[in-house]
């Protein structure tokens, strides 16, 4: 029993290791700095390791605690580099810190991994685990007075993690999304503002007062026209894949001059300039025409023949003849071109330009069809709707449209702001919108999927209990609904966010969620264990804690709780048309929305760090490389006691 | 081998605003922008502890260029200010001020709630942008562009405020009038279609008087050696065929770069490259080009070529003289050496003419065409003032552009200050309840809000005055006033900006001071013209950012500091 839970300790240590390679700190003489469990050992010192985590997640938790919500303020950081940015961006916030504490380093990992799915929710991932943290602390105390807690804690973020893989995805489907559907319908929504609140809510958190309206307004535009109400889903991840191309930033401007532009700006001038007064055929090409010795080695030797110079003029007058035969009218260049190409293009009224970022002609190629020309490799041919020049801010940059076959219409995004420390805020939550939309994207098509398939082999069976019946009710008539839609492939932006509406995807802003969620944990008896639930439910009302003052919380609890009631009332007893006519009357101020998706996501999130954090047994600070031969060292540690030392090999 | 070092963990600084040292480097920096400020502005010098170049200034720009901020605080500030006056030229001085003002204004207060006030800042500054947006503003005056007076006013108005130019008010007018000139030169008449602006080149000469400057139509460049009058008689009336290189004639190999070459007996690449050289020069003469312009450097032998044949050779025009050359000659750069000039690549110029402006000897090159394009001789007694002096003019000439995007000035000499905030304060004061509902703030909140707005808006003006004096305003129209000294002074006088006249019965109290709430009045008719103008786009666009920044700043809670 002691020697099989021993390997177990070492099995979770290793994977620790071996995921965060960053954590072991070179130190000192390295040899297990605190060890658990077993011989010798008092519960004191097993204890050590919770309330080590517990006093690490804190600090985290008080720098960021400030900084939540939209009555958080920001923090000012400073750069080696001397560059000065004010954000609230949680990740951004704390991998500023350069945290030394492996643990803290490793909940940082998690961090990172979550936010880079979902853009959103670093502040309240470190404020749940805090909270989760906490009462775990409460319930082991309670456990046990007098006897080892460690196997108590670690069963406990085992049963934790267990419950978010099975039943906290029950909870969501059955109960979160369906009264977040009742929920936005009963507040009189309409599908197509979604895209606003969305956009609204995530951006309230992150920016300044005054900046909000100004970006979202920004955003939103910028969607619909690329759109232009097509295939919303496609636009969507067009977006997110290509925003760092899609937009361009402008300084000394105040943030309420941002704007859209037609067609793709690159921030360079034309080297020359022709106006091809409309479509014109472009070339793309990816190295200099000219004469160049650079691109052979270092070492050359030179037989100069008397008619050299005229010789090399030949061979480049051939090449530009033959771009000339391909009637193009605008030259794209990744790099640069010798004076003599410039001189031709002006001869020749071809519109030229240089250091073309090539990310950039990546993407004019991806969206208008183009043709690789056969005989110079590296060349693309494609049509170009216009080409113009725009003046941003005291720069002349040059600007492309595209004839595009597919849906997205190329937009680019201007943003503006005072100084560049001030614009990094706005652009990291632009960049986050698309993440986030991506993601709620993602999860629409996922859990449509797994409904259709849940309800098919749900209606051949004998509806078993009450509750279940309920729901299953619930959601063969939403997928009904769903299927009398277009088809999956294809989805008309009215219909892609009547969809996520109806879907149950987006929730109102400010705990809604989170008592939600609190309620379903604490009435829901039937699902696993108790404790989990009870302990989680607690956990996750500190989030709205933190976002309002004492008073308001529990005005907002229990406005909600009651409104929760009424609904499951009226769910009980009428048919959903009568409803929708009811609530459409008493519509409020909207309140801005997020995603349930990105909040579950956040959860899930949380208690896999929890129970990373929790299984840790022991930190090593070893003198050696880490990941150099994981199967030696594994060998090695099984044999060895206690005082180990890893600095012999 | 570089060696991997761990990085230091960052310095955190909890509350930035609240402590004592940032407060007294923010009141500090208040210090040095507000006596910089306006027509009495002390100059500052800065130069830096081993000596060397000594720097005499008062602008924005400059000074803050050379200030090296240690709290990121007031650089994010001092870069929020530099980026300004990049785009609009003009009012750095007054955003720094106003911004500054309003974070220290709102630390005091020493509220817990800044968030509330932000609010208000952005509230407040709304109504400003709809004020000086509407139609109602009697603070801002249209420029009329059927006669050159406000436009000359603006440009005097900006060389007013710069004292480190030194300037008497004879040397402003002229160069005022210069300004505009050469603004008015840069406009393309009688184009359809896209329009470009066209260009103004500043050349500067030292220790010449400041009268002596001078604005004229074309470019100016320098004479080329051994050009003498003469020769320019003898090449007759215009127009003159022109060509203009961009690679170097110098006869070197320049596109290897740094390689070794190793080179076969019999080929002397120098000889074969002058050879080639001297061909090009035997067709351009054969051609009838009377100006040869190159870019780079000319060989010498080819020089001497293109002299015996009587063509005008001008070298080293340097790359930011090429596109004007360009484009008043329609010429193309030409880039090879080998091909023969294609005959699309030359250009024409109606004429040359010798210019002497003080101790330098210019050659004038007129365009065939009415083209846009203008050079503006500048001199002055030395260095330091010409280098500003220089850059006033470049900045008041962009600021004069600005006006045909938002044909409108606003009332210099601190009256536009004064107005907008008695505006604000009677504004806000009528609709208390109702807008403090709709913002989510208290009462009190909203009423302290304004009032610093409104203050540190006063205090812009307050900064105007250096000589202890007392800053009035006028209860009827709001505009500012210096209090009267010599009681025996006949002449008549004005406001801030000169609009209204003092009389009598005018109402004045000191400005810092409490008054009532009153709608300032607009002033009816006068055949007054304002002669104190300020940038309406610049000055807008300084306000709309300097509450960005304080409201950024004020929701600083923390500053997280790299220190690797």
């Amino acid at each position: 029993m002691q020697l099989l839970e021993w390997h177990s300790y070492l099995y979770h240590l290793k994977i620790n290791l071996y995921n965060y390679t960053s954590f072991v700190v070179l130190n000192t003489g390295a040899k297990w700095s605190k060890c658990s469990h077993g011989k010798g050992n008092s519960m004191h010192e097993e204890c050590v390791s919770l309330q080590q985590s517990l006093s690490v997640v804190g600090v985290l938790e008080c720098v960021v605690r400030r900084c939540v919500g939209p009555e958080g303020g920001s923090v000012l950081l400073t750069r080696d580099t001397g560059e000065i940015i004010i954000t609230r961006h949680g990740q951004r916030i704390l991998n500023t810190l350069h945290l030394e504490h492996p643990m803290a380093r490793m909940v940082l990992d998690c961090v990172s991994a979550h936010s880079q799915v979902t853009a959103d929710g670093t502040k309240s991932f470190i404020l749940l685990l805090a909270a989760l943290l906490r009462g775990i602390q409460n319930s082991a105390d309670k456990h046990g007075i007098g006897q080892s807690t460690a196997p108590y804690i670690r069963n406990l973020a085992h049963r934790l993690l267990a419950f978010s893989y099975k039943e906290f995805d029950d909870i969501i489907t059955h109960k979160i999304l369906p009264n977040a559907y009742f929920y936005c319908s009963r507040h009189g929504y309409k599908s197509s503002s979604i895209l606003d609140l969305l956009v609204g809510g995530y951006i309230a958190g992150r920016l300044g007062i005054g900046q909000v309206d100004i970006l979202k307004r920004v955003l939103c535009e910028f969607y619909h026209k690329v759109s232009q109400g097509q295939d919303a889903v496609k636009t969507i991840t067009f977006l997110h894949s290509h925003i760092s191309q899609l937009h361009t930033t402008v300084t000394g401007l105040s943030i309420g001059c941002s704007e859209v532009i037609e067609g793709l700006v690159v921030t360079r001038d034309w080297s020359v300039w022709t106006d091809p007064n409309g479509s014109a055929k472009a070339l793309i090409i990816h190295e200099s025409l000219g004469f160049c010795l650079i691109a052979a080695s270092n070492n050359i030797s030179l037989c100069v023949q008397h008619d050299w110079l005229s010789r090399i003029d030949q061979a480049l007058e051939q090449k530009l003849a033959s771009v000339l035969q391909l009637q193009v009218r605008v030259l794209l260049s990744s790099v640069k071109q010798p004076e003599s190409v410039l001189q031709w293009a002006r001869l020749n009224h071809i519109a030229l330009l240089e250091c073309v970022d090539s990310a950039q002609l990546d993407l004019l190629c991806r969206i208008s069809g183009t043709e690789t020309v056969p005989h110079p490799s590296l060349q693309h041919l494609l049509m170009l709707k216009f080409c113009s020049r725009v003046q941003l801010g005291g720069h002349r940059y040059a600007c492309l449209g595209t004839f595009s076959q597919c849906v997205p219409q190329i937009h680019t995004l201007v943003l503006c702001g005072p100084a560049p420390g001030l614009l990094d805020q706005i652009v990291c939550v632009s960049r986050g919108v698309f993440t986030l939309l991506e993601h709620l994207c993602q999860s629409i098509i996922s859990t449509q999927k797994q409904l259709n398939e849940y309800t098919n082999s749900e209606t051949d069976n004998i509806r078993e209990t009450q509750e279940n019946c309920e729901s299953s009710v619930l959601v063969s008539s939403q997928s009904q609904r769903s299927d009398l839609d277009l088809p999956q492939s294809f989805l008309s932006s009215q219909g892609f966010w009547d969809r996520i509406m109806r879907a149950g995807g987006v929730i109102p802003i400010g705990g809604t969620f989170e008592f939600l969620l609190h309620h379903f944990l604490l009435n829901a008896r039937n699902h696993g264990d108790s404790e989990s639930c009870r302990l989680l439910a607690e956990a996750l009302l500190c989030v709205p804690r933190t976002l309002f003052s004492r008073r308001r919380f529990l005005d907002a609890q229990t406005h909600l709780l009651s409104e929760l009631k009424e609904m499951t009332n009226v769910q009980d007893l009428s048919k959903r048309s009568e409803l929708k006519f009811r609530f459409n009357e008493g519509s409020t101020l909207p309140v801005c929305l997020e995603s349930v998706s990105s909040k579950q996501q956040l959860v899930v999130s949380v208690l896999q760090c929890l129970n990373r954090l929790l299984c840790i047994g022991a930190i090593l600070h070893t003198r050696t490389p880490l990941l150099s031969h994981p199967s030696t060292s594994s060998e090695d540690e099984e044999g060895e006691t206690e005082n180990l030392h890893l600095s012999d090999y | 081998m570089s060696r991997i070092c761990k990085k230091k963990p960052a310095v955190c600084t909890d509350e930035p605003l609240s402590n004592s040292t940032i407060c007294q480097k923010i009141a500090l920096l208040i210090d040095i922008l507000s006596t910089s400020y306006g027509p009495t502005g002390r100059l500052k010098q800065i130069h830096n502890n081993v000596g060397g170049h000594v720097l005499t200034t008062s602008t924005s720009t400059v000074l803050l260029k050379r200030l090296e901020l240690s709290e990121p605080i007031l650089k994010l500030i001092s870069t929020s200010i530099q980026h300004h006056t990049t785009r609009y030229s003009d009012c750095g001085l007054f955003m720094g001020i106003f911004t500054l003002r309003l974070v220290e204004s709102t630390q005091k207060l020493g509220l817990r709630n800044v968030a509330a006030l932000s609010k208000v800042y952005m509230h407040l500054l709304e109504e400003c942008n709809l004020y000086l947006k509407g139609d109602s503003c009697i603070c801002k005056v249209r420029v009329d562009f059927t006669s050159c007076d406000s436009l000359v006013a603006l440009a005097t108005s900006m060389l007013t405020s710069k004292p480190a130019c030194m300037l008497n008010s004879r040397e402003k007018q002229h160069i005022g009038s210069l300004i505009t000139q050469a603004f008015l030169y840069s406009i393309p008449c009688n184009s359809t279609g896209v329009t470009c602006f066209g260009r103004t080149v500043t050349i500067a000469i030292e220790s010449q008087s400041v009268s002596d400057a001078a604005v004229f139509p074309g470019l100016l460049v320098d004479v080329p050696e051994m050009l003498q009058p003469a020769d320019l008689k003898r090449l007759g009336s215009g127009p003159f065929k022109v060509v203009l290189f961009s690679t170097s004639l110098a006869g070197d190999i320049s596109e290897v770069g740094d390689l070794a070459l190793e080179v076969y007996g019999g080929v002397d690449p120098d000889f074969e490259v002058l050879q080639q050289l001297l061909r090009l020069g035997r067709h351009v003469v054969k051609n009838k080009a009377s100006l040869f312009a190159c870019q780079k450097v000319i060989h010498p032998v080819l020089q001497q070529y293109f002299r015996e044949h009587g063509v005008i050779v001008i070298e080293r025009l340097g790359l930011g003289l090429m596109e004007p050359f360009e484009q008043i000659t329609g010429a193309q750069a030409v880039a090879s050496l080998c091909s023969p000039v294609p005959p699309e690549a030359y250009g024409l110029i109606k004429g040359f003419s010798f210019q002497s402006c003080g101790s330098r000897e210019l050659l004038q090159l007129l365009p065939c065409k009415d083209f846009p394009f203008s050079t503006m001789v500048l001199c002055h007694r030395n260095e330091t003032m010409l280098e500003e002096l220089k850059m006033t003019c470049q900045r008041a000439e962009h600021v004069l552009r600005l006006t045909l995007r938002e044909p409108y000035a606003l009332l210099g000499g601190g009256c536009t200050e004064t107005l907008l905030a008695t505006h604000i304060t009677h504004m806000t004061q009528s609709m208390v309840a109702k807008t403090a509902t709709s913002l989510g703030v208290s009462h009190s909140e909203f009423l302290m809000a304004a009032e610093v707005f409104c203050s540190s808006l006063r205090a812009v003006t307050l900064s105007l005055e250096h000589d202890g004096q007392d800053c009035l305003i006028d209860l009827t129209y709001a505009h500012r006033w210096v209090p009267d000294m010599d009681l025996h002074n006949s002449v008549k006088r004005a406001c801030g900006c000169g609009l209204v006249e003092d009389r009598s019965n005018l109402e004045k109290t000191p400005l810092n001071t409490a008054y009532h709430t009153f709608c300032p009045v607009s002033l009816e008719n006068t055949d007054n013209q304002p002669k104190i103008l300020d940038s309406f786009s610049a000055k807008l666009s300084a306000l709309n950012v300097a509450v960005e920044i304080a409201n950024l700043v004020l929701d600083v809670k923390y500053i997280i500091r790299d220190v690797n």
